[in-house]
């Protein structure tokens, strides 16, 4: 059974709402996947290293904030980045980074390091949210659907086998689907369309 | 872009966001949520947060007058 490792932190809105996010992902991975979930606190530098030399995954997905040279965990503590130059660690594997920016310059080391292939953002990923009805319960708040949707589809798609290149297509048609079923039905909610583009257009896949 | 055309887009997009739910926010990664009412401020203020926003923006505005076919657009982002 191959390895799953993924970090998921909850510490803002933000990241309240991604971690909620990753729930179909465990979800998923229960059935053929021997998980790592290192969530809130655990998501560490120390952690996501030990876990990666010692059960060598064969995927890793990070969810939280990040930056052109980091993903971030608890705290905003760097688990990997150009600086601490552990990019390596993750050589031979598929890596999707839900993070922002990291996909400019991270992404393409950790490629250039050996991963099988990346993909993340190249700007700052967005979406909006209701937080004055929908903080505490994220997986129901209609204005973020979208948004978990087309992101999600990048890990679902990797853990059902597919490859990095294959992953980043198919969320991109679920992109195309989303915004076009907003702009020709009756959604009201036509106005999450430019955010959409502005992910979908800054996703990039490095393989 | 002149001043005279960014006063004009900048009109456009904060009547946009006037017209969206005003209980919205808008995650930008750690930069943090924005209410419609800070977008707007952020617009008018012309920064970094205004600048991305109004860009995204004109980018849906561009990609409506000119509508690729859905393997066109497959074929700008997937390759």
């Amino acid at each position: 059974m191959n390895g799953f490792l993924i970090t998921r932190v909850n510490y803002d809105k933000a990241t309240r709402y991604l971690y909620a996010w990753c729930e179909e992902l465990l979800q998923l991975a229960k059935k053929n996947w021997r998980t790592y979930e290192l969530s809130r606190v655990k998501a560490n530098r120390k952690n996501v290293e030990s876990y990666l030399k010692k059960q060598s995954p064969s995927l890793a997905i990070f969810n939280g904030h990040g930056n052109a040279g980091a993903v971030l965990g608890h705290d905003n503590e760097e688990l990997i980045s150009v600086t601490y130059r552990n990019e390596d660690l993750l050589a031979g594997k598929k890596v999707f980074i839900r993070a922002c920016t990291a996909g400019s310059l991270l992404g393409k080391n950790i490629r250039a390091k050996g991963a099988i292939g990346f993909i993340g953002y190249k700007i700052p990923f967005v979406f909006w949210h209701d937080p004055t009805t929908n903080l505490s319960h994220p997986l129901k708040d209609p204005d973020a659907e979208p948004f978990r949707k087309c992101s999600n589809q990048i890990g679902i798609s990797l853990l059902k086998g597919h490859t990095v290149r294959e992953a980043h297509n198919l969320s991109i048609k679920t992109y195309q689907k989303v915004i076009a079923e907003l702009l020709t039905s009756d959604s009201k909610r036509s106005y999450l369309v430019p955010e959409l583009i502005a992910n979908m257009r800054n996703q990039v896949c490095y393989d | 872009m002149d001043d005279q055309e960014r006063e004009i887009i900048e009109a456009l997009i904060i009547a946009r966001l006037k017209t969206m739910p005003q209980n919205l926010e808008l995650a930008v990664g750690d930069e943090g949520s924005f209410s419609i009412e800070q977008l707007i401020k952020h617009v008018r203020e012309n920064d970094e947060i205004g600048k991305r926003y109004i860009e995204n923006q004109l980018e849906y505005l561009r990609s409506l007058n000119n509508l690729p076919t859905d393997d066109e657009r497959l074929s700008d982002y997937t390759s």
